[in-house]
């Protein structure tokens, strides 16, 4: 086996030897990108010249999406450059090395100065120099000249009274829609400006969707009372159809309540990704990270259907590799509750990838026959994410069992309790302990006893008048 | 050569017959020692024990080895006597936990019917349930959580509608040699040589007392920066670091070859060595190390800290003193890992800045404050460490107070020494 040893290293040497000889060894055509090569300008043949954008706020449009919020004299925008913006930035394709930069400005107007907690927006972001150093080739002679412009475009960390700071964050990667958390800490304050960013370069499912004419206007029937929500809800059908509306195919197991972005926010908060629709480039995509099981985050999920159209919106969480996921669709309803807009979803876990020719990129995902296990993790991270104000379970699918599983179209069994869960969502942060419970039934087991406590808890809580009502204590805050 | 071959025809053999003579055999719980390390925890009528399996022990429990596919089974016990149901949410011990099915589908047989479907039992048997726990009810189970080498931090969060209640526990996890298993603690100073001190001023001053970098191992030379230093009880410190998914490193192997392999693999690969550097004439006494969370990522981008215990005792909490450092990549040079050296961020104070976050936010730190003591350096004109990497500082060191009560990052204090960032 030594002589394995003794070759493998060769090789390991060998492999990384190899592109040190081919690098390095072009002329280098001085230290600072001069004037007339500015961006666009192709670089002298066989020269090293480093020519990033030296204005990017002026070169690149990205600022056209930038958003701005103020609280107690801190003013925060916040823009996040498309891949291809970033390549025109700062020379790179950043986005390939796991990198996003994010344009910050923050203004303070309050007496003391303010730090910005870069580990509370990112723990995993990227000093400049780590970022620079992601794209230095080897005794490149333009290295230095790379880390020189990555510092100087991004931001500092603290804001002195009455100053103003901007720069880039170098934060990570993230496709399609960028969530950046700027956290904002002084003495005795602590802020959080949240910002999401829909990023140009990918095509997402969503978008395809016409949605003023999903249904027309009075084709929505608004429901103003829980009790009159409950029924709704629980004689909507089981489980998604075929295109024509017949058969039996995956459960409808939950519903959400709510502005639909204060519903996709709360999502994204808990690392939900968008998803991109089914054309040749995302099926390719798709295939590949069958075969190499690399993790694909807004890899295309198949279309199933309920009002005889695919899903509106399909959202998954990767875990470490495109075979296991928890994926989600959802579809909005000719419902309202109380003029907000009612979805129903369709959640579960895939446990693994098989290959098959029921879809166009020949791989599909093996589900958790558990469906109720998909449900429960959703409750959970949906519960975390600050978005859900009240939740609870209505009936509508026939129990089933491991013995006595449903089958959907891709011929997998799967069985539940019967209930699905309703989340409501508000525009409002709402603790775990805030949250409010339906007050119709639950699921599991034990479930009569459940209840049965939640209402007491629920009743208390009105008679103490903590629930919907702001207390005395928040009043005098305000004032 | 010969061996070579044989071993190969015997792989491709038993890869032919391995599907049709699948046969699944598990050991019974009971039979299993894990319970031994076994910690329990009492608070507000709720009482949870929590042990994390070795690589071994689920092994032995599941027949499988889990670790292999980056899978933790950690044992927890609730018993809830208080007076209202209560709900274990196991998103916040690990928000990507793994479901029972899944963990089984991923170590099923290729063509093993009945040992798969047997194995899916075995897997949904013993995991815990995630419903609500009546009061006097108890529920056991495992949760099959994302592997953590060598520590590993455990949240059991319960939840009832008007209160959630957290339990906390740290675990070393039997199977990776931590580097500073060596170490004496008791033994590295006399009773003489400890300095004692009570008020903020006399700390500072010891402070100020200690040496600026690290140095060779003869004592000599002038390396990396002395730049963070911890205050507290060394329990509350751990607690903090690994809180925050900090790693140990593993204690340095001869055998290089080996090693070799784990530098060229792209695997993320935690536990790493550290390599040494010496202050008070001695290898660092704790290592600890971040790499960045993300597939295909090495030990090539990780964060490192190194820490001494100093003779300076405050109000009987120990201190410490740390050398932080970011490795941004390796460069190939011919230094002592022949050609393979790491880069460090040069700009040592963003590390600095970095990790003093990372600890705040651990929720464990209570005061915070900034002293002197390292020769203040420029990007012109920088410092070299001993490997003759250029660093720069404004030549201020944090410190750090840790505390095992729950600190809200608004009640921190910050003490009034230098001027500094936060």
């Amino acid at each position: 086996m030594s002589t394995m040893r003794a070759a493998k290293m060769l090789l390991s040497i060998l492999a990384f030897s190899l592109p040190v000889m081919i690098a390095g060894c072009s002329p280098y055509c001085g230290t600072q990108p001069d004037e007339e090569a500015a961006f666009g300008a192709p670089p002298a043949k066989g020269c090293k010249v480093y020519s990033p954008s030296g204005d990017p706020q002026k070169d690149v449009p990205f600022m056209t999406r930038s958003e701005t919020q103020t609280e107690d004299g801190i003013t925060v925008t916040a823009a996040v450059p498309s891949d291809q913006e970033n390549e025109r930035i700062f020379g790179f394709n950043l986005g390939g090395k796991g990198v996003q930069p994010v344009w910050i400005e923050v203004r303070n107007d309050s007496a003391n100065p303010v730090t910005l907690v870069y580990v509370a927006m990112d723990p995993e972001y990227y000093p400049p120099n780590e970022a620079a150093y992601t794209n230095h080739g080897f005794a490149n002679p333009t290295n230095k000249d790379i880390t020189e412009y990555f510092n100087d475009q991004s931001t500092a960390r603290v804001i002195p009274p009455g100053g103003e700071i901007s720069g880039f964050f170098f934060a990570e990667w993230d496709p399609g829609i960028k969530y950046i958390d700027v956290n904002v800490f002084g003495e005795n304050r602590y802020h959080n400006f949240m910002f999401y960013f829909v990023v140009p370069g990918i095509k997402l499912d969503y978008q395809r969707v016409d949605w003023d004419n999903i249904y027309k206007e009075d084709e929505y029937v608004n429901y103003e009372t829980e009790e009159e929500l409950r029924q709704a809800l629980e004689s909507f059908p089981c489980c998604a159809t075929r295109k024509d509306g017949t058969g039996e195919n995956d459960a409808l197991n939950f519903f959400v309540v709510g502005d639909t972005d204060d519903i996709v926010a709360s999502f994204i908060r808990r690392g939900w990704d968008v998803t991109e629709p089914i054309n040749a480039s995302s099926g390719w995509r798709a295939f590949k990270a069958y075969f190499t099981g690399k993790r694909y985050r807004t890899s295309p999920m198949s279309s199933i259907f309920v009002f005889k159209r695919p899903q509106d919106i399909g959202l998954q969480k990767a875990r470490s590799s495109i075979h296991e996921r928890n994926h989600l669709r959802l579809w909005l309803m000719p419902v309202r509750y109380k003029g907000m807009d009612v979805w129903v979803g369709s959640v579960s876990r895939d446990v693994g990838s098989y290959m098959t020719f029921r879809t166009p990129w020949l791989s599909a995902h093996a589900i958790d026959p558990d469906l109720d296990e998909a449900r429960t993790y959703l409750e959970q991270d949906l519960l975390f994410s600050g978005g859900v104000k009240k939740f609870g379970y209505v009936k509508g699918i026939r129990p089933s069992t491991p013995d006595d599983p449903h089958w959907n179209f891709m011929k997998q069994p799967w069985w539940t309790d019967g209930y699905r869960t309703v989340f409501l969502f508000g525009d409002d942060l709402t603790s775990l302990n805030e949250v409010e419970i339906f007050e119709w039934e639950w699921a599991g087991e034990n479930s009569e006893e459940v209840i049965e406590y939640l209402k007491g808890a629920e009743a208390a809580r009105r008679n103490a008048g903590g629930l919907s009502q702001p207390s005395i204590e928040d009043n005098t805050e305000a004032d | 050569m010969l061996n070579t071959f044989r071993f190969a025809f015997i792989c491709i053999t038993l890869l032919m017959f391995s599907g049709c003579a699948a046969t699944y055999d598990t050991q019974p719980l009971e039979k299993s020692t894990f319970l031994e390390r076994a910690q329990t925890k009492s608070q507000a009528g709720l009482t949870v024990t929590a042990v994390v399996l070795s690589r071994d022990e689920s092994e032995e429990i599941f027949g499988v080895d889990l670790a292999a596919n980056g899978v933790q089974p950690v044992w927890i016990d609730i018993e809830n006597n208080a007076d209202v149901p209560y709900m274990f949410m196991p998103i916040a011990l690990d928000p990507d936990y793994f479901s029972p099915n899944e963990v089984s589908w991923m170590n099923h047989f290729r063509f093993g019917g009945s040992a798969n479907k047997k194995m899916d039992a075995v897997f949904d048997e013993n995991a815990i349930e995630l419903e609500f726990i009546l009061p006097g009810h108890r529920r056991k189970g495992f949760v099959y959580t994302n592997l953590d080498p060598g520590v590993k931090f455990v949240n059991v969060t319960l939840y009832e509608v008007e209160n959630t209640e957290n339990f906390f526990f740290y675990f070393e996890v039997p199977g990776v040699t931590p580097d500073n298993e060596h170490v004496d603690f008791s033994s590295l100073y006399t009773d003489e040589e400890i300095v004692r001190v009570e008020t903020e001023e006399e700390l500072r001053e010891a402070l100020s007392t200690l040496p600026c970098c690290t140095t060779k191992e003869d004592g000599t030379g002038q390396g990396d920066p002395i730049n963070i230093i911890f205050v507290g009880k060394p329990s509350d410190i751990t607690s903090a670091t690994i809180k925050r998914r900090w790693d140990i490193a593993e204690v340095e192997r001869k055998k290089f070859s080996m090693d070799l392999n784990k530098v060229f693999s792209t695997a993320r690969y935690r536990t790493f060595p550290m390599s040494s550097l010496y202050t008070y004439g001695r290898r660092q006494d704790f290592s600890l190390q971040k790499s960045r969370d993300k597939s295909g990522s090495t030990y090539r981008q990780r964060s490192t800290l190194r820490a001494w215990l100093t003779p300076i005792r405050y109000k009987g909490m120990t201190v410490w003193a740390g050398a932080v450092s970011r490795d941004i990549g390796s460069d190939l040079r011919v230094r002592k890992y022949w050609f393979v050296a790491q880069e460090i961020d040069p700009d040592i104070d963003e590390t600095r800045d970095y990790i003093v976050e990372d600890m705040v936010l651990s929720g464990n730190v209570y005061e915070l404050g900034f002293v002197k003591g390292i020769p203040p350096a420029t990007e012109d004109d920088p410092h070299t460490n001993l490997s003759g990497l250029p660093w720069w500082s404004d030549g201020k060191r944090a410190v750090l107070f840790f505390t095992d009560e729950p600190v809200q990052l608004d009640e921190m204090v910050i003490l009034p020494w230098e001027e500094a960032e936060y």
